[in-house]
């Protein structure tokens, strides 16, 4: 059995290759939503783009991520 | 609902009655809502965002192959050049993207507009980048009403009798601004309310303003 720490660090490694492999806006998005914890709105004033625009890559982001990161699951059922 | 939006929702971390419902009636994912979670929470977490420190990439071959990097030259092939290698990845993931929000949680300089009388409770601040390309302002507006039709707030900054528009807006919140100057050379901050008439000059109705 995989200790908790490995697998914590084995997934935070997972998450940041997938990561890489979104395009640039999609990433902002996730780092402030997720890292930075802000709302939308608060992304879309930093960004400096409107809230819908935010959201709309907000949700095209965590498709990707999760199309991406599918192959976690299936290893681990 | 279908799976694929049921887990880009989940790792948004979004909660309805919808994701609820899916998630009763669909073995598979319901079998994968533990690996979403665990990839949510380290989205939420500093290695997924930021370079690693020699530490920890010692730390991550370590836990790998039970060798401290300051012995893994000895090895050559399998698991453990992986590893360094991506380990080394982890240092260049993310360029320019990220500049905005990185330099959010640090401004080089920060100043209080008070109120005039025009404006009466009303309070602001701003927060200044210094650029190549000049200043970057985020103004933080507070109880300061919503301009009235044909009019929009403009924040100058200014020099003696010299100055130069930083943009206009029309109310209370968080404004990114720019300026092609530095603050350097012009220390003054003030905001007015300005008629939408094509006039270049400020209008003289100061609302903000940090003074001389």
């Amino acid at each position: 059995m995989l200790s908790p720490s490995f697998e914590g660090t084995w997934e935070a490694w997972e998450v940041r290759t997938a990561l890489d492999k979104l395009s640039p806006e999609e990433q902002e998005v996730l780092r402030a939503t997720h890292y930075l914890g802000l709302t939308h709105e608060e992304t879309a004033a930093g960004l400096g783009v409107p809230v819908g625009t935010v959201k709309s890559r907000s949700h095209r982001a965590h498709r990707h991520m999760a199309a991406l990161l599918a192959h976690l699951e299936e290893a681990s059922a | 609902m279908n799976c694929e939006e049921y887990r880009a929702a989940s790792l948004a971390g979004e909660s309805s009655e919808a994701l609820q419902h899916h998630v009763e009636s669909c073995v598979s994912c319901r079998a994968a809502a533990d690996r979403i979670a665990a990839g949510r929470v380290a989205l939420r977490g500093e290695a997924v965002w930021e370079e690693p420190s020699p530490e920890l990439a010692d730390r991550v071959v370590r836990l790998v192959t039970g060798v401290p990097t300051a012995r893994r030259g000895t090895r050559r092939g399998g698991l453990v050049p992986r590893i360094a290698a991506a380990a080394a990845v982890l240092t260049v993931v993310f360029g320019a993207g990220w500049a905005l929000l990185l330099r959010a949680g640090g401004p080089d300089w920060e100043v209080t507009l008070p109120a005039t009388q025009l404006a009466p409770g009303a309070s602001a601040s701003v927060r200044g980048w210094n650029e190549e390309s000049g200043t970057r302002m985020v103004l933080t507006v507070n109880g300061l009403a919503p301009a009235p039709g044909g009019h929009v707030y403009e924040l100058w900054l200014s020099s003696g009798p010299v100055y130069i528009s930083a943009g206009t807006f029309t109310g209370s919140g968080d404004i990114e601004l720019w300026s092609g100057v530095s603050r350097a050379d012009y220390p003054r901050l003030w905001v007015t309310l300005e008629p939408v008439d094509g006039e270049a000059a400020p209008s003289g109705q100061t609302v903000l303003d940090t003074g001389t």
